[in-house]
């Protein structure tokens, strides 16, 4: 938790806050993040083309007054048009337009919701064909191997073997076959 | 599958059509009162150190890059040139102290700043200042860092 208290100090155009965090490994990242952020700002103006184009990065300001306490740099927008995020211009625009701010984020979660239901129910019936056509290949190969006549247990194994291959790629049995299948079930039959 | 993606990018279009992607721009020019040499210095500046920021970023895995954490400053002050600033810029780390593993998308170039930049800026400003940033840590970080 942060808790700030703003307030303008006498000097340059600096507004400090008192910032009061939790814990004194967050001081500590800061400092570390902040001294990463002016090397980098001393390599970036070591290299002409970044030089040239004023690249940089803005360390954050803060002076540690103790391990719990700190001064944190206040960029808070002083009137007019100052500092404005990209969330705040959003939320004005939603504002002036009467609108829910949350509405489309509250819609992109019912979207999605139903999408994921809808790949669930997809993939629940994709798992019964495939169990369907288990049970025909166990079927068939129990006809050929029942099978007498050589022609009939050549139709019922290649009807195995096919609702077998069905099984293994997750897809239904083709009208041919289950043709074969059924002509095994029948030679079986009249066995 | 293929019919499971037309619906979700149906929704996403529709979604997109909830918020406009003219705010930032619109925002910029209200803020500024149309003054055309304020607006480009504005709009190149936030360029430029967008850029910087979306690299620099993307090497240091800084993530969430929600809009509340994007900053722009239109007006320049005690000499400063306007600024576009990513705040709370630092690494996410897992629980195990590791840094989080790159993400699908590196930066945050968004449909508003895309409008805001113009492509004159993205593909020009935009596009050589990441260049330039890449090559000054690449050469001169191991003599720094």
């Amino acid at each position: 938790m942060l808790i700030v208290f703003s307030g303008r100090v006498p000097g340059p155009q600096l507004s400090l806050a008192a910032a009061v965090a939790g814990s004194a490994s967050g001081h500590a990242r800061d400092e570390r993040l902040g001294l990463l952020l002016r090397v980098l700002n001393d390599v970036l103006s070591r290299h002409p083309q970044a030089r040239r184009r004023s690249v940089g990065v803005a360390p954050p300001l803060h002076v540690s007054v103790s391990p719990r306490a700190r001064l944190v740099a206040d960029d808070s927008p002083s009137g007019g048009g100052g500092l404005v995020t990209l969330q705040g211009v959003y939320e004005a625009h939603c504002r002036r337009s009467g609108l829910d701010p949350d509405a489309p984020l509250a819609r992109c979660r019912d979207e999605s919701a139903a999408i994921n239901r809808a790949l669930a129910d997809a993939a629940s019936a994709a798992t019964a064909a495939a169990a369907a056509a288990s049970a025909a290949a166990t079927a068939a190969a129990a006809a050929a191997a029942a099978s007498s006549t050589p022609a009939a247990a050549a139709t019922a194994a290649a009807a195995a073997s096919a609702a077998a291959a069905a099984t293994q790629c997750g897809v239904s049995q083709s009208p041919q076959m289950k043709l074969a299948t059924d002509t095994a079930k029948a030679n079986r039959v009249r066995m | 599958m293929r019919g499971a993606c037309l619906p979700a990018l149906r929704r996403y279009t529709e979604l997109c059509g909830l918020v406009p992607d003219d705010l930032l721009a619109r925002h910029a020019h209200v803020a500024l009162r149309g003054s055309s040499e304020a607006l480009w210095a504005a709009k190149r500046s936030a360029a430029s150190q967008l850029a910087a920021s979306a690299i620099l970023g993307h090497a240091l895995t800084v993530g969430d890059r929600s809009p509340a954490r994007f900053a722009l400053h239109l007006f320049s002050s005690g000499g400063s040139a306007p600024r576009f600033t990513a705040l709370d810029f630092r690494p996410v780390y897992q629980p195990e102290g590791q840094l989080e593993p790159l993400e699908d998308v590196p930066f945050r170039l968004t449909r508003n700043v895309m409008t805001f930049l113009s492509p004159l800026l993205v593909d020009g400003v935009f596009a050589s200042t990441m260049a330039a940033t890449a090559l000054a840590v690449k050469n001169n970080a191991p003599t720094s860092l």
